[in-house]
């Protein structure tokens, strides 16, 4: 891998797009592990608790590592597989308590790509910065309403352009540098824009959230924001292009997710072993012995499914706007991980329940997925629609069985 | 030529399951469809009269390849005929 300036010293360019998962696991531990238990562990029960937003600093770490620059093209990133990233994302997940840095960092990673066809300028300030770990990005797109309802809007004001709405969750926000906000133009269609943070009429504010509280989640509103003509992004469709985005990304927010499980119940039976009931470790009861092994199986299938994804978007066999089985796998590691945190506070008790353990806050974090990233509830709508199409396409094309 | 719909486009063609159009083009037969349901243009097509990337368009069948994002549609100057149908798929996510 090659074209990053200085991309030999990058760490991540050790990792290729057949790096296996043992590889990966390894790079992890000796890059990240030590350092996230150190820098970030200890302060994650805080941050919590007061919804403060991770550390700047562990960007600029994984920054250092080619991190960030590892999604973005060359010659200002390392251009680096979904695949391997993704498998980055489960082994993070792994060894960082925080569910909100794995997602936080594939948004940061991922989202500078939107820029590429942008001006030489703000290519290099911003894909270049981001990858330098210089500038944070995050997007603005969620309303309170339908996509085809939006009501922010952008028009035109000599050669400018000018910014009118409200959005209600932007994910990574009260750390981002600059935001890219899709508005309908006077024909009702999505553009993009790039608003730096300090641009005058933009106001952010932080939203209380049941969980991810670490994830710096805000809200915007925009008041005649003005932006030069070289930040409309997104001039054209900007609505294919948020969804090739999302779709592509769906995964990514959960990728950490079977990691965390693996992690979680490593710790649960250490747990579980200290506790002395009759005589004996909790361990040695076979209710608790099922109860281990139905998360056992959880912990594996979300990590199959989420193998089985990553390695379609390598094959490059997923479909650009929507791909059924890249949400199907989001919905079923969400699932899995929700069904895990629940029988993980089945056997802890009143110690679970509590912060002395990290269950209830993972669980309130899974939480985030029954949300984020298209609701669960609106996946399983597409999902049905998506099955009855395909057999209506079939049928279409004379192949029915 | 036939033209079925799914999911968020259905709100923009009176809940039209599917609806039959002449033309010799599915650019023309595009076309007279946006004509007969003005609002579906916006919907449909992008600023530059290319189709969105967020539909995904089956020929009898087959997926059309998406166009690229910066000419002109190549699927629009497909020949078509009364026996086709093209299935348009449309799923809107949220972020």
């Amino acid at each position: 891998m090659s074209g990053h300036p200085g991309s030999s010293a990058l760490a991540a360019a050790e990792l290729g797009p057949d790096s296996t998962p043992v590889a990966i696991e390894r790079w992890v531990t000796r890059h990240l592990a030590d350092y996230l238990g150190r820098e970030l562990d200890p302060g994650a029960v805080d941050r919590d608790r007061h919804a403060r937003a991770l550390p700047r600093e562990v960007f600029s770490r994984c920054a250092e590592l080619g991190l960030l620059a590892y999604l973005l093209p060359p010659p200002l990133g390392l251009g680096g597989s979904r695949r391997t990233f993704g498998l980055l994302l489960e082994q993070i997940g792994r060894v960082c308590e925080e569910l909100e840095l794995p997602s936080l960092l594939s948004l940061f990673a991922d989202l500078p790509g939107a820029l590429s066809s942008a001006t030489p300028e703000i290519v290099e300030r911003y894909v270049g910065g981001a990858a330098r770990g210089e500038v944070l990005l995050a997007f603005a797109y969620t309303e309170r309403c339908e996509t085809y309802e939006f009501e922010t809007r952008a028009r035109p004001r000599g050669d400018d352009w000018v910014l009118e709405g409200h959005k209600v969750a932007q994910t990574g926000g009260a750390l981002a540098d600059a935001f890219v906000v899709y508005a309908r133009d006077d024909t009702d269609r999505l553009q993009a824009f790039l608003v730096d943070r300090d641009a005058p009429g933009l106001h952010v504010e932080p939203v209380w959230s049941m969980g991810f509280r670490a994830g710096g989640m805000t809200a915007m509103t925009l008041e005649d924001v003005v932006v030069p003509a070289s930040h409309r992004v997104i001039p054209a469709d900007g609505l294919g292009q948020v969804q090739a985005f999302l779709n592509a990304r769906r995964i990514f927010i959960c990728a950490a997710w079977p990691g965390r499980m693996q992690a979680l119940l490593d710790t649960l039976i250490e747990f579980l072993q200290g506790r002395i009931r009759q005589g004996v470790p909790l361990t040695q009861m076979q209710t608790v012995q099922s109860t281990l092994g139905r998360m056992y199986a959880r912990t594996r299938a979300a990590r199959a499914v989420l193998h089985d994804a990553l390695e379609r978007m390598a094959s490059g066999e997923h479909r650009l706007a929507f791909d059924p089985v890249l949400s199907a796998a989001k919905y079923t590691v969400v699932d899995h991980a929700l069904a895990f945190a629940n029988d993980a506070l089945h056997l802890t008790g009143w110690s679970g329940y509590t912060d002395q353990l990290p269950f209830e806050r993972t669980l309130r974090g899974f939480m985030g997925g029954i949300a984020g990233q298209t609701t669960q509830e609106v996946l399983l709508v597409l999902l049905g629609q998506a099955a009855i199409a395909e057999l209506e396409i079939r049928r279409s094309r004379g192949d029915e069985r | 030529m036939r033209f079925q719909f799914s999911g968020a486009l259905l709100r923009f063609v009176d809940f039209a399951k599917q609806i039959d159009v002449g033309g010799p083009t599915l650019g023309a037969c595009v076309e007279q469809l946006v004509a007969e349901h003005p609002r579906l243009g916006a919907a449909l097509l992008d600023q530059n009269g290319r189709v969105s990337d967020t539909h995904q368009l089956f020929l009898n069948g087959e997926q059309l390849d998406p166009a690229p994002r910066d000419g002109n549609d190549p699927r629009l100057s497909l020949m078509v005929g009364p026996d086709d149908t093209v299935y348009i798929l449309t799923a809107i996510t949220g972020g």
